[in-house]
């Protein structure tokens, strides 16, 4: 072994940390582009980010060059398309996503975020419409991911508004049959998303920001990892206190370097800097998942007893990381099963030891709702709005954010198993116990109220 | 008027060198501008750049301080950098910034060579270097902090080093400066460039 004191043992630590930023997000606030003609407002928003984010690819990889810390995806976020274009029909909010997508791909960003809208206490007419444009906006867009949020604990949950979204979930879903539901998993139903940190795909720039603010997103399933390895070299038998010692030191690693690249980042574009969200998302580098923490910790397997606390445990200890290395730690912070981009997450439901119960209660440890979970094409809106508002209501109760993100496969069956690719992988479609016994339970509507 | 000279001190690493040398440098009414020390293997090296009041000169300068660290044996060369050859060219044309990069593994000839003239040609400068070799595993660690000229590209020159390496086992990182001292220091990073 190579001698293990002083400069070289900390030199030999930091080293091999694997440091990177999973996401950077440009928030632009096109709100001074509403305009009652059509073309000019889409002119608007078109030049407007082309102008403000024509250099976010360049600036990205510059910086990257520069510090040596890999940017792995450039996104953009833009104000609440709801609150830009007021009026419009169905059909014209599409031509919106469009311009959006159009803008996106010009200035080469992976995804483009804000086709939003809020309806926690009810719908207005452009809002309705939105949700209306759904299925056509995401099928003939690649980068528009869109979000709607339906409640929060201090406004209560809008359930007429989740039945509407499901059924458009489930049309989207059906209109891109072809490429197995795609354009379902682009949709995002949210609850208690008051951080404004635009952390979550699809999410538009929040209330109280500039025009030009740089978000920075960082997974730190990897380093945790790379910690936890390090730590039990050293002693196999670490304590549970001792190791959540070792995540928040590698949380605070992980957070102190994409605070610099952002700053940077933020600097060359002309922005601010906003915030650094530090989850427990996956990238698409094998092992770089939750998942894979819990081997480590002593879990065999995700959904063995223990889970939960594990998961609680990871969650509070990045938590504390994150908040002691950074004052612009913010956003979400939280735990993120997105089972079609992970692949040791996707593995868990097929060798069964991860059922879709699971992954509901995960939610109550850590988990930041339901995410990318694939389920059969012959799942009805009453269904889908039952999970949707269990969902938000765990959300509602615990006073924390959620995010629903269903993949409704068209033509598949719970046990088969759907491919995609880019980003996402492959997952089993799984059963859902008890689907259609809500219906009169949603058919009922109205709203739930706020939580005194 | 002072005149400045670089140093280099080549000694035994017994207790009281650097006291032997402080002496000899206050009585010839040197002040110190610059210096690195290292200890290798018992032998202790330091290089430095002193200040001198203008009526000594270089000669006098070596002889005493040989003279007063004769029991350490050392070995002593002074530079007046004015006449030093091969200075001429010296200019620092461009912004430079500084990484750190380390390489760790087993330990086969050629990887120095391989390295050096390899950051010659992005015109990096390799400014300070330290290496460790452990003999009963033939691994070593190294680590070297390097004067990039902008617009080199670090992380293709830490993946080529990466891919030079891997065949032979070495692992390699190049990180920023800026980047070791935010995860080295508890302070707040990044706020010289934060907007007004």
């Amino acid at each position: 072994m190579v001698p293990n004191k002083g400069f070289f043992s900390a030199l030999q630590q930091i080293r091999q940390l694997p440091l990177d930023v999973r996401t950077v997000t440009l928030g632009i606030n096109i709100a001074d582009c509403a305009d009652r003609n059509f073309h000019k407002l889409c002119e608007g928003i078109y030049q407007r980010i082309i102008a403000k984010a024509g250099r976010m690819n360049a600036v990205c990889g510059e910086v990257a060059s520069l510090m040596g810390v890999p940017v792995l995806q450039r996104r953009l976020c833009v104000t609440p398309i709801d609150r830009v274009a007021q009026g419009l029909s169905a059909n014209d909010f599409v031509n919106v996503a469009k311009t959006l997508d159009g803008a996106a791909a010009n200035v080469h960003a992976d995804r483009i975020g804000g086709y939003a809208t809020d309806v926690q206490h009810g719908m207005s007419q452009s809002a309705k419409q939105l949700i209306l444009s759904l299925p056509a906006a995401l099928t003939q867009t690649e980068r528009v991911r869109a979000a709607v949020h339906v409640g929060s604990s201090e406004n209560g949950v809008n359930m007429e508004a989740i039945a509407l979204v499901a059924a458009m979930l489930k049309e989207a879903a059906e209109a891109t049959a072809h490429r197995q539901g795609d354009a379902a998993a682009k949709l995002a139903v949210l609850a208690n998303d008051s951080t404004g940190h635009p952390h979550l795909t699809g999410t538009a720039l929040g209330d109280g920001w500039g025009d030009l603010v740089v978000h920075v997103g960082i997974g730190a399933a990897a380093i945790i990892r790379h910690a936890l390895e390090q730590q039990f070299l050293e002693n196999p038998r670490a304590r549970l206190d001792e190791l959540a010692s070792v995540i928040q030191t590698a949380v605070f690693q992980a957070t102190r370097a994409a605070e610099l690249v952002g700053r940077e980042i933020a600097e060359r574009l002309g922005a601010e800097f906003g915030s650094i969200d530090v989850t427990l998302a996956p990238t698409q580098r094998p092992g770089d998942s939750v998942v894979d923490l819990l081997p480590a910790m002593g879990i065999e397997r995700i959904g063995a007893p223990g889970t939960a606390t594990a998961l609680a445990m990871i969650q509070s200890a990045v938590r504390a990381g994150a908040a002691f290395a950074s004052c612009a730690t913010g956003g979400y912070s939280r735990i993120m099963l997105s089972v079609l981009e992970d692949a040791s997450l996707a593995a868990a439901t097929q060798s069964g030891t991860l059922t879709f119960d699971q992954l509901c209660m995960a939610a109550n440890s850590g988990a930041n709702g339901l995410d990318l979970v694939c389920i059969p094409g012959d799942t009805d809106v009453a269904t889908l709005s039952a999970i949707i508002a269990d969902q938000v209501s765990f959300a509602v109760l615990n006073h924390r954010p959620a995010v629903v993100r269903l993949v409704v496969v068209p033509g598949k069956q719970a046990g088969d198993l759907v491919s995609y690719g880019g980003m996402k992988g492959s997952a089993l479609i799984l059963p859902i116990r008890g689907a259609g016994l809500s219906e009169k339970f949603i058919q009922r509507g109205g709203r739930l109220p706020p939580i005194r | 008027m002072p005149k400045l000279y670089i140093m280099t001190v080549l000694a035994a690493n017994r207790t009281g060198i650097l006291a032997a040398l402080a002496n000899a440098l206050d009585e010839l009414g040197g002040n110190l501008r610059d210096v690195s020390q290292a200890v290798v293997h018992q032998f202790f090296a330091m290089i430095m750049a002193a200040e001198f009041p203008d009526d000594q000169s270089p000669e006098v300068i070596a002889d005493h301080i040989g003279a007063v660290c004769r029991a350490f044996g050392a070995n002593v060369t002074v530079v007046d950098p004015t006449l030093a050859l091969g200075m001429e060219g010296n200019t620092e044309p461009t912004h430079k910034e500084r990484y750190v990069l380390t390489l760790a593994g087993r330990d086969r000839p050629g990887i120095l060579r391989f390295l050096a003239h390899r950051l010659a040609l992005d015109g990096i400068d390799l400014v300070d270097l330290q290496g460790r070799l452990q003999d009963s595993t033939q691994t070593f660690l190294s680590a070297m902090e390097l004067a990039v000229p902008r617009g080199v590209d670090a992380l293709q020159l830490c993946d080529e080093l990466r891919h030079e390496f891997q065949s032979d086992g070495i692992t390699v990182s190049l990180q920023h400066r800026r980047v070791i001292a935010a995860l080295a220091h508890p302070e707040p990073v990044g706020f010289n460039t934060a907007i007004p």
